[in-house]
Protein backbone atom coordinates (compact mmCIF):
# COMPACT_ATOMS: atom_id res chain seq x y z
CA UNK A 1 0.00 0.00 0.00
CA UNK A 2 1.38 3.77 -0.68
CA UNK A 3 2.41 5.79 1.86
CA UNK A 4 -0.81 7.40 3.24
CA UNK A 5 -0.72 11.39 3.14
CA UNK A 6 -2.54 13.70 5.59
CA UNK A 7 -4.96 14.27 3.76
CA UNK A 8 -5.71 10.74 1.64
CA UNK A 9 -7.02 8.30 3.58
CA UNK A 10 -6.89 4.31 2.51
CA UNK A 11 -9.95 2.17 3.58
CA UNK A 12 -9.82 2.32 7.35
CA UNK A 13 -7.41 4.82 8.22
CA UNK A 14 -7.97 7.90 10.42
CA UNK A 15 -6.67 11.46 10.57
CA UNK A 16 -7.57 14.75 12.71
CA UNK A 17 -8.13 18.33 11.60
CA UNK A 18 -7.69 20.62 13.85
CA UNK A 19 -9.43 23.70 14.33
CA UNK A 20 -8.21 26.78 15.63
CA UNK A 21 -8.83 30.32 17.04
CA UNK A 22 -6.36 32.87 18.06
CA UNK A 23 -8.26 35.10 20.46
CA UNK A 24 -6.10 38.09 20.23
CA UNK A 25 -8.82 39.00 17.55
CA UNK A 26 -11.36 39.42 19.67
CA UNK A 27 -11.88 43.17 20.03
CA UNK A 28 -14.15 43.96 22.95
CA UNK A 29 -14.38 40.65 25.17
CA UNK A 30 -17.49 39.10 25.76
CA UNK A 31 -18.27 38.02 22.86
CA UNK A 32 -19.34 35.14 21.49
CA UNK A 33 -18.24 32.86 19.25
CA UNK A 34 -19.37 30.99 16.35
CA UNK A 35 -16.81 29.44 13.80
CA UNK A 36 -16.81 26.42 11.61
CA UNK A 37 -14.87 24.80 8.61
CA UNK A 38 -16.01 22.52 5.94
CA UNK A 39 -14.56 18.84 5.65
CA UNK A 40 -15.18 18.51 1.59
CA UNK A 41 -14.49 15.07 0.07
CA UNK A 42 -15.09 12.48 -2.13
CA UNK A 43 -17.43 10.73 -0.18
CA UNK A 44 -20.29 10.48 -2.86
CA UNK A 45 -23.11 10.13 -0.25
CA UNK A 46 -21.36 13.23 1.96
CA UNK A 47 -19.29 15.49 -0.05
CA UNK A 48 -19.43 17.99 2.60
CA UNK A 49 -19.42 18.13 6.35
CA UNK A 50 -19.19 21.37 8.67
CA UNK A 51 -17.53 21.03 11.64
CA UNK A 52 -18.45 23.95 14.37
CA UNK A 53 -16.55 25.78 17.38
CA UNK A 54 -18.42 27.80 19.88
CA UNK A 55 -18.11 29.36 23.19
CA UNK A 56 -17.41 32.74 24.88
CA UNK A 57 -14.22 34.50 25.28
CA UNK A 58 -14.54 36.55 28.32
CA UNK A 59 -12.12 39.73 29.74
CA UNK A 60 -9.72 39.28 32.61
CA UNK A 61 -11.85 41.33 34.59
CA UNK A 62 -15.39 39.50 33.71
CA UNK A 63 -17.19 39.49 36.57
CA UNK A 64 -20.58 38.21 35.39
CA UNK A 65 -19.37 34.57 34.96
CA UNK A 66 -19.86 31.99 38.00
CA UNK A 67 -16.10 31.11 37.68
CA UNK A 68 -12.67 32.99 37.22
CA UNK A 69 -9.78 31.42 35.42
CA UNK A 70 -6.30 31.97 34.97
CA UNK A 71 -3.59 32.83 33.49
CA UNK A 72 -4.53 33.29 30.56
CA UNK A 73 -2.20 30.95 28.77
CA UNK A 74 0.19 28.82 29.73
CA UNK A 75 3.83 28.85 28.89
CA UNK A 76 5.80 25.33 28.29
CA UNK A 77 9.33 25.67 27.29
CA UNK A 78 12.08 22.82 27.99
CA UNK A 79 13.18 24.94 31.22
CA UNK A 80 9.34 25.60 32.18
CA UNK A 81 7.42 22.15 31.88
CA UNK A 82 5.25 22.56 34.56
CA UNK A 83 2.26 25.18 35.12
CA UNK A 84 -0.86 26.10 36.87
CA UNK A 85 -4.20 26.87 36.34
CA UNK A 86 -5.89 28.78 38.93
CA UNK A 87 -9.52 29.14 39.29
CA UNK A 88 -12.23 30.14 41.52
CA UNK A 89 -15.87 29.29 41.70
CA UNK A 90 -17.27 32.62 42.32
CA UNK A 91 -20.08 32.44 42.84
CA UNK A 92 -22.29 29.54 41.50
CA UNK A 93 -24.88 27.21 42.86
CA UNK A 94 -23.06 23.91 42.93
CA UNK A 95 -19.73 22.70 43.42
CA UNK A 96 -17.16 22.22 40.80
CA UNK A 97 -16.12 18.64 39.79
CA UNK A 98 -13.29 19.59 37.12
CA UNK A 99 -13.06 17.27 34.37
CA UNK A 100 -10.46 17.35 31.23
CA UNK A 101 -12.62 16.75 27.96
CA UNK A 102 -11.76 16.01 24.42
CA UNK A 103 -8.78 14.97 23.35
CA UNK A 104 -5.18 16.29 23.92
CA UNK A 105 -2.80 16.75 21.29
CA UNK A 106 0.19 17.38 23.21
CA UNK A 107 1.91 14.89 25.75
CA UNK A 108 0.41 16.15 29.22
CA UNK A 109 0.09 15.34 32.89
CA UNK A 110 -2.65 17.20 34.19
CA UNK A 111 -3.55 16.65 37.84
CA UNK A 112 -6.84 17.88 38.81
CA UNK A 113 -8.31 19.03 42.09
CA UNK A 114 -9.10 15.42 44.27
CA UNK A 115 -12.14 17.02 45.77
CA UNK A 116 -15.11 19.38 44.15
CA UNK A 117 -14.61 22.95 44.96
CA UNK A 118 -17.38 24.68 46.63
CA UNK A 119 -18.58 28.30 45.49
CA UNK A 120 -16.47 30.88 47.02
CA UNK A 121 -13.28 28.24 46.96
CA UNK A 122 -10.48 28.29 44.80
CA UNK A 123 -8.91 25.03 43.02
CA UNK A 124 -6.16 24.15 41.01
CA UNK A 125 -4.93 22.33 37.81
CA UNK A 126 -1.63 21.17 37.96
CA UNK A 127 0.07 20.42 34.17
CA UNK A 128 3.12 19.13 32.98
CA UNK A 129 4.17 19.52 29.54
CA UNK A 130 6.37 15.51 29.54
CA UNK A 131 6.49 15.86 25.50
CA UNK A 132 9.81 16.26 23.21
CA UNK A 133 10.83 19.82 21.93
CA UNK A 134 8.73 20.41 18.76
CA UNK A 135 10.42 21.43 15.98
CA UNK A 136 8.13 24.87 15.84
CA UNK A 137 6.13 26.60 18.06
CA UNK A 138 3.12 25.14 19.23
CA UNK A 139 -0.60 26.89 20.59
CA UNK A 140 -3.79 24.99 21.67
CA UNK A 141 -5.98 24.96 24.28
CA UNK A 142 -7.17 22.22 27.18
CA UNK A 143 -10.70 22.47 27.54
CA UNK A 144 -12.09 21.30 31.59
CA UNK A 145 -15.61 20.54 32.56
CA UNK A 146 -17.28 21.73 35.73
CA UNK A 147 -20.32 20.15 36.30
CA UNK A 148 -22.01 23.16 36.74
CA UNK A 149 -25.14 24.87 34.20
CA UNK A 150 -24.08 28.38 34.37
CA UNK A 151 -20.29 27.86 33.47
CA UNK A 152 -20.27 24.12 32.02
CA UNK A 153 -16.88 24.42 30.35
CA UNK A 154 -13.65 25.83 30.29
CA UNK A 155 -10.75 26.33 28.21
CA UNK A 156 -7.08 27.16 28.53
CA UNK A 157 -4.67 28.65 26.02
CA UNK A 158 -1.30 27.19 26.04
CA UNK A 159 1.85 27.52 24.02
CA UNK A 160 4.83 25.44 23.98
CA UNK A 161 8.10 27.36 22.51
CA UNK A 162 9.89 24.85 19.67
CA UNK A 163 13.09 24.88 18.25
CA UNK A 164 13.24 27.25 15.81
CA UNK A 165 10.46 29.61 16.99
CA UNK A 166 7.56 30.40 15.06
CA UNK A 167 6.49 28.47 11.65
CA UNK A 168 7.42 30.35 9.03
CA UNK A 169 4.82 31.98 6.55
CA UNK A 170 4.67 29.79 3.25
CA UNK A 171 5.63 31.27 0.10
CA UNK A 172 2.97 33.79 -1.27
CA UNK A 173 3.18 32.50 -4.36
CA UNK A 174 1.75 29.05 -4.61
CA UNK A 175 0.53 26.86 -7.00
CA UNK A 176 -1.49 23.83 -5.91
CA UNK A 177 -1.31 20.37 -7.50
CA UNK A 178 -3.75 19.68 -10.09
CA UNK A 179 -4.32 15.88 -9.58
CA UNK A 180 -6.14 13.92 -7.20
CA UNK A 181 -8.67 16.58 -6.04
CA UNK A 182 -11.97 15.45 -4.80
CA UNK A 183 -14.92 15.86 -7.33
CA UNK A 184 -16.01 19.43 -6.50
CA UNK A 185 -12.65 20.54 -5.17
CA UNK A 186 -11.41 23.43 -6.67
CA UNK A 187 -7.18 23.69 -7.21
CA UNK A 188 -7.66 27.56 -6.16
CA UNK A 189 -6.57 28.79 -2.85
CA UNK A 190 -9.69 29.43 -0.48
CA UNK A 191 -11.41 31.93 -1.24
CA UNK A 192 -12.19 32.93 1.94
CA UNK A 193 -10.13 36.03 3.87
CA UNK A 194 -9.11 33.46 6.31
CA UNK A 195 -6.98 31.38 4.82
CA UNK A 196 -5.76 27.56 5.86
CA UNK A 197 -3.00 26.82 8.50
CA UNK A 198 -0.49 24.67 7.74
CA UNK A 199 -1.71 24.46 4.08
CA UNK A 200 1.24 22.47 3.76
CA UNK A 201 -0.17 19.57 4.75
CA UNK A 202 -2.68 19.42 2.11
CA UNK A 203 -1.38 21.64 -0.45
CA UNK A 204 2.66 20.89 0.06
CA UNK A 205 3.11 24.45 -2.09
CA UNK A 206 1.76 26.14 0.71
CA UNK A 207 -1.17 28.47 1.04
CA UNK A 208 -0.48 31.90 3.17
CA UNK A 209 -1.16 31.62 7.08
CA UNK A 210 -3.08 33.04 9.29
CA UNK A 211 -3.88 32.34 12.92
CA UNK A 212 -7.74 31.64 12.72
CA UNK A 213 -7.68 28.43 10.81
CA UNK A 214 -8.43 24.90 10.31
CA UNK A 215 -5.12 22.19 9.73
CA UNK A 216 -4.83 18.57 8.30
CA UNK A 217 -3.31 16.92 11.46
CA UNK A 218 -0.70 13.92 11.28
CA UNK A 219 -2.21 11.15 11.14
CA UNK A 220 -2.39 9.27 14.86
CA UNK A 221 -2.05 6.04 16.17
CA UNK A 222 -4.71 4.33 14.51
CA UNK A 223 -5.08 1.61 17.94
CA UNK A 224 -6.04 5.11 19.14
CA UNK A 225 -9.80 5.00 16.91
CA UNK A 226 -12.47 6.15 18.32
CA UNK A 227 -10.05 8.68 20.91
CA UNK A 228 -10.93 8.62 24.52
CA UNK B 1 -38.78 -19.72 -2.61
CA UNK B 2 -37.16 -17.92 -5.26
CA UNK B 3 -38.73 -14.57 -3.33
CA UNK B 4 -36.53 -16.04 -0.20
CA UNK B 5 -33.54 -16.58 -2.13
CA UNK B 6 -33.96 -12.96 -3.36
CA UNK B 7 -34.45 -11.67 0.19
CA UNK B 8 -31.14 -13.57 1.03
CA UNK B 9 -29.00 -12.18 -1.77
CA UNK B 10 -30.10 -8.48 -1.28
CA UNK B 11 -29.19 -9.06 2.76
CA UNK B 12 -25.75 -10.02 1.65
CA UNK B 13 -25.56 -7.27 -1.10
CA UNK B 14 -26.92 -4.81 0.99
CA UNK B 15 -23.09 -3.84 3.12
CA UNK B 16 -20.77 -3.88 -0.26
CA UNK B 17 -23.39 -1.41 -1.03
CA UNK B 18 -23.28 0.69 1.76
CA UNK B 19 -19.39 0.29 1.87
CA UNK B 20 -19.19 1.24 -1.95
CA UNK B 21 -16.19 3.89 -2.61
CA UNK B 22 -14.89 6.43 0.22
CA UNK B 23 -16.95 6.94 3.12
CA UNK B 24 -16.29 9.93 5.55
CA UNK B 25 -17.19 9.42 9.62
CA UNK B 26 -16.54 12.40 11.36
CA UNK B 27 -17.24 11.56 15.16
CA UNK B 28 -18.06 14.94 16.95
CA UNK B 29 -19.01 17.81 14.66
CA UNK B 30 -19.92 20.05 17.24
CA UNK B 31 -17.41 21.51 20.08
CA UNK B 32 -18.15 24.11 22.76
CA UNK B 33 -14.64 25.27 24.59
CA UNK B 34 -16.78 27.18 27.34
CA UNK B 35 -15.32 30.20 28.59
CA UNK B 36 -11.62 31.39 27.56
CA UNK B 37 -9.70 34.32 27.89
CA UNK B 38 -8.59 37.00 24.84
CA UNK B 39 -5.04 36.29 24.61
CA UNK B 40 -4.29 33.10 23.19
CA UNK B 41 -4.72 30.45 20.45
CA UNK B 42 -8.40 27.78 21.12
CA UNK B 43 -7.80 24.76 19.52
CA UNK B 44 -9.98 21.28 18.76
CA UNK B 45 -9.17 18.23 16.91
CA UNK B 46 -12.03 16.31 14.66
CA UNK B 47 -11.70 12.71 14.15
CA UNK B 48 -12.08 11.72 10.57
CA UNK B 49 -11.92 7.88 9.39
CA UNK B 50 -12.52 6.70 6.11
CA UNK B 51 -15.49 3.82 6.44
CA UNK B 52 -15.66 2.97 3.42
CA UNK B 53 -13.42 0.92 0.87
CA UNK B 54 -12.19 3.58 -1.55
CA UNK B 55 -9.41 6.39 -1.12
CA UNK B 56 -11.19 9.04 0.93
CA UNK B 57 -9.56 12.40 0.07
CA UNK B 58 -10.09 15.14 2.33
CA UNK B 59 -9.77 18.92 2.29
CA UNK B 60 -10.98 21.95 4.87
CA UNK B 61 -12.06 25.14 4.11
CA UNK B 62 -12.06 27.25 7.51
CA UNK B 63 -15.55 28.85 7.28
Amino acid sequence: MAPVQKDVLAPGDSTVVELVFNTNSVARPPMNLNKHANIMSNDSTLAVVAINFEGKVVADTDTVSTMVFGPNILQFSPNDRKQEIIFENVKDSVSFNIKLVGYVMDDFAIKLPGKPIAPGKKGKIEVEWKGDLPEYDVGRSLTFKTGSKSSPQFSAAYSIKGAKGARPAPPKQMKPPQANNPPGISNRPPASKEAVKGAANSWPQGIPVKADSAKIENPLDQKQWPPK
Amino acid sequence: MKKLLIVIALVFMTPAFVLAGARIQVLERNWNFGLAHKGGPLSHPYWIKNIGDDTLRINVRPG
